[in-house]
């Protein structure tokens, strides 16, 4: 195998739905994905935290749905003060698209850091192929942080708002 | 049915016939009271209806108004909703509020003459006069996680098919799913999903359609230049009813077998944009190159000027009319 059919399959994983691709033969090993470190991490780890620790009552509640908990988030990191984690609700893509903070360009963004956010309230907009959605808050609170920036490519799972 | 449209469904199925008031009367269980009420009614709204002295009423020629009760018999499934206004800010806004209220609807319809707040991509307006458009927003229950893309993409297929089968016309599309004739944009859709807070997946998908029927006096200056319609100026038998009905009908077929990819077969061949240099931003960086193909979830696959492939899968592209890659 020699670099142009590298190349060529690179072009091939990249234009279809594939997320991981292995391939092994002769003396070559590929290896390709499209999965982020970050995503898988985010992934697994909420898994792990359920097992480590029992999750306050709030947080459990909030584990079907696109907002988790700080100790989701955290992981395998025991918490010292897990009352206080718990005050913050992260709210997740649930899509891979682009994220756009306000409705339209020239206007202001839905909702900021220190905004008072109420259940349903829409926080941003993701777009993929042209299906634009919504990104409602299942939660009411304040929004602590915001960690996407207007127009930001989002991966699955990728933590958008935290809601304290 | 109220009671104009059980009248206005009678005389379209009667097309063409002199109809006495007693006639309907006894056939729709009404008095020739309500009857006359009813004609009075339809013709203040526009509808043809002539009135022959001692004879009765007739209409001459399918109604291009749009109405439930001609709508609702062209349609090969009936939906749970079809609401036609006269005039409304968004269909893509009331679909969402009756969505709020109803969170279960496997299909419904809502068509408007006219729209005050028509919008496109990111806010943008959609010109929507009356009279001379389509605009309706289509509910379907998202039945795979995949759906919602798939549906954008058919959408412009359905619309095509409708318009060539009640038309002479080719429009093209333009990725994602603008349709363009002669140079001009002449419709746009407008897809959103609807999350379930609950589960974080697409419940519903809206399909806002906006079709320029016929050419608007008055177009924005902006638009101008940009925008065109199906039949311009030129005089036609096909109705906005025919329209939706059979846009309704082709997207249906269509949605029943968005697994199967078939589709995309067509919007590739109807895609005027393939071949041509195309213009994107990608994290507010201008970018261009050719745009090669369309894969099979519908992203938009473009050899860069670098020589790079890039699968678009988001945002939007401009290309320069006339200009060859």
């Amino acid at each position: 195998m020699d670099f142009a059919q590298i190349k060529e399959l690179l072009a091939l994983v990249d234009q279809s739905t594939l997320r991981e691709f292995h391939l092994q033969m002769d003396h070559v090993v590929v290896q390709m994905s499209k999965n982020s470190h970050e995503m898988r991490k985010d992934e697994a780890e909420p898994l792990t935290a359920e097992r480590k620790a029992p999750l306050p009552e709030s947080t459990q509640s909030a584990k079907a749905s696109n907002t988790f908990s700080n100790e989701e988030i955290k992981g395998l990191v025991p918490t010292s003060n897990p009352e206080g984690e718990a005050e913050g609700e992260y709210v997740r893509s649930p899509i891979v698209g682009v994220a756009y903070l306000s409705p339209s360009p020239d206007e202001p963004a839905f909702k900021k850091v220190g905004d008072q956010v109420a259940v349903g309230e829409t926080l941003c907009i993701i777009e993929a192929m042209k299906v634009m959605n919504e990104i409602k808050s299942e939660v009411s609170g304040t929004i602590t942080e915001v960690f996407v920036t207007d127009e930001q490519v989002v991966e699955y799972h990728q933590p958008l708002f935290r809601i304290s | 049915m109220k009671t104009k449209e059980k009248v206005l469904q009678y005389l379209t199925q009667h097309k063409g016939e002199v109809i006495s008031g007693q006639e309907m009367a006894d056939n729709l269980a009404l008095s020739r009271t309500s009857i006359w009420k009813a004609i009075r009614s339809l013709q203040t709204e526009g509808f043809k209806v002539e009135s022959i002295t001692n004879k009765g009423y007739r209409l001459a020629t399918d109604p291009d108004q749009l109405s439930k009760a001609i709508l609702l018999p062209m349609l090969n499934e009936q939906p749970d909703v079809l609401e036609v206004y006269p005039t409304i800010g968004s269909t893509n806004d009331a679909a969402k509020a009756l969505i709020n209220e109803r969170p279960i609807i496997h299909k419904g319809i809502l068509v408007a003459e006219e729209q005050t707040k028509g919008r496109g991509r990111l806010g943008r307006q959609f010109y929507s006069p009356n009279q001379t458009g389509l605009y309706m927003s289509l509910i379907y229950q998202n039945k795979q996680a995949a759906n919602a893309a798939a549906l954008t993409t058919a959408a412009a297929v359905a619309v095509c098919r409708a318009i060539e089968k009640l038309t002479n016309k080719q429009p093209v599309i333009k990725w994602v799913n603008d349709l363009f004739l002669d140079g001009r944009k002449i419709c746009g859709i407008l897809t959103e999903g609807i999350l379930n807070l609950e589960t974080g997946t697409i419940d519903s998908v809206i399909v806002g359609i906006g079709l320029n029927v016929r050419h608007a006096e008055m177009v924005p200056e902006a638009f101008q230049s940009i925008i065109g319609s199906l039949f311009g100026k030129e005089e036609t038998t096909v109705t906005r009813n025919q329209l939706a009905a059979e846009i309704i009908n082709q997207l249906d077929v269509l949605y029943e077998a968005l697994d199967q990819t078939d589709y995309l077969d067509e919007y590739r061949k109807r895609c005027f944009v393939l071949g041509q240099k195309v213009y994107f931003n990608e994290k507010k960086q201008n970018m261009s190159g050719i745009a090669e193909t369309i894969d099979d979830e519908g992203g938009l696959v473009v050899k860069l000027d670098n020589g790079q492939i890039k699968t678009l899968r988001y945002g939007e592209i401009s290309i320069k009319l006339g200009e060859k890659g």
